[in-house]
């Protein structure tokens, strides 16, 4: 028996197999032209996006600041709200022709605090929604926390005066010192570390002459950043009880006053 | 027959580029550049911002553009020319000194950016900057336009 052998097909077969092949790996080389490019014409619009986004956060911040600096006075209650209409119209401005639209929600007007106790706080929030019509992004969500807290650490209750590390009343050493132990936390429970001595100020302005030094405890708290406050007798006043406020100011101008009664 | 083919072949990788082709979105090189750019400017803007200096440089004014210079001349590669001008809400330019002088806060030849088809501008927008001022704080919302134009030297 003769096995007929077709001896025609086998270009079509080859030239197929070719084009085939050509067919598949050049539209894969197309295909990340395409996307690459488009990925880049995307990087204009995630720019607008970071710069909103930083912007926004800087508003509520300067907001903070502003309504810390005239010590939270009722008056200054809507500062937010009316900065963050500014914003809100300003970024239609300067992204003219993107199609820029953001819009802000607050609770209340945004802004809260607590002061004048030993763990005391300035916060701030908002909640922002943007869209961006020419690149048919909407709804997209953030939010700036911010805030600043002072938490001034005692030891516990019951503490022998020879024992005791944090604020305290020292006379056992020949100046009469007072020292005040606290740490500054922001967004996140994070410590604020880059305080300096004029970043603090005590009873108001009074007391004037005082000694900040930062230093990591590992045995407060699972370890924290703490700044002790030192300041002599004869800048505070007679004999303890004192009372202290102490008012720190951060490097974004936000305000904290906490107090603190000192006895012997 | 094979002559046949051949040509059966051919027309066959020609209507599949020609048909791929038409998918692709081949980006002209200055159009390319530019995006580039851009991308660089807006990082560098953003980064200064993030890290609180480009707020002060443009609020702070006199004797900070210097130094504002400085920052985007070491940020930006040393083959990237730029030209920074700082507006505010109303249009007027910012950068100027207080006897009302334009301060050019710029880098590389002038006649490189008459020259170049490809000139990048990058908007970025500030909200303001709390500061002290005679003990007492100013923490107003006074925004600033930057346009921060650049190109390949």
């Amino acid at each position: 028996m003769r096995i007929v052998r077709q001896r025609r097909g086998q270009f079509i077969i080859i030239a197929a197999l070719l084009v085939a092949i050509m067919m598949v790996s050049v539209s894969t080389i197309m295909y990340s032209a395409v996307t690459y490019y488009r990925h880049e014409r995307w990087e204009e619009y995630l720019s607008i996006i970071d710069n909103v986004k930083i912007g926004s956060q800087r508003v509520v911040e300067i907001s903070l600041a502003n309504y810390t600096s005239n010590n939270c006075e009722e008056e200054y209650g809507t500062i937010l709200r009316n900065n963050l209409q500014q914003w809100v119209n300003d970024t239609k401005k300067a992204y003219a022709g993107f199609g820029i639209n953001l819009s802000y929600s607050l609770i209340e007007d945004g802004l809260d605090y607590e002061w004048n106790e030993d763990e005391s706080f300035s916060a701030a929030d908002a909640t922002f929604t943007l869209g961006i019509t020419s690149a048919g992004l909407s709804g997209y969500q953030f939010t700036t926390p911010i805030i600043l807290r002072v938490e001034i650490i005692k030891d516990l209750p019951g503490t022998p005066p020879e024992q005791k590390r944090y604020t305290r009343w020292d006379a056992s050493n020949t100046g009469k010192e007072l020292t005040i132990s606290l740490t500054v936390y922001k967004e996140d429970s994070m410590f604020v570390t880059n305080l300096k001595k004029n970043n603090f100020r005590l009873n108001g302005t009074d007391i004037e002459k005082f000694t900040v030094v930062r230093y990591y405890d590992a045995t407060y708290d699972g370890g924290a950043f703490i700044y002790d406050i030192y300041c002599s007798q004869e800048e505070i006043g007679p004999e303890p009880p004192y009372l202290i406020s102490v008012a720190v100011i951060d490097a974004r101008s936000i305000k904290v006053v906490a107090n603190v009664t000192v006895s012997k | 027959m094979r002559i046949i083919e051949a040509i059966l072949a051919s027309f066959i990788i020609f209507f599949a580029v020609a048909f791929i082709n038409t998918f692709a979105v081949t980006p002209s090189s200055p159009t390319y550049e530019t995006s580039e750019l851009e991308k660089v400017g807006h990082n560098v803007l953003h980064d200064l911002d993030d890290q609180r200096l480009l707020a002060r440089f443009v609020y702070n004014g006199t004797g900070e553009w210097e130094n504002l210079t400085a920052a985007l001349m070491v940020c930006l590669p040393p083959d990237v020319y730029f030209n920074l001008t700082v507006y505010d809400l109303d249009g007027r330019i910012v950068n100027v000194e207080p006897d009302g002088t334009y301060v050019s806060i710029c880098y590389g030849d002038p006649q490189v950016f008459e020259m170049s088809s490809s000139i990048a501008s990058v908007t970025y927008i500030l909200p303001g900057y709390p500061r002290w001022e005679e003990e007492k704080l100013l923490a107003e919302y006074e925004p600033r336009i930057l346009i921060l134009q650049l190109v390949r030297g």
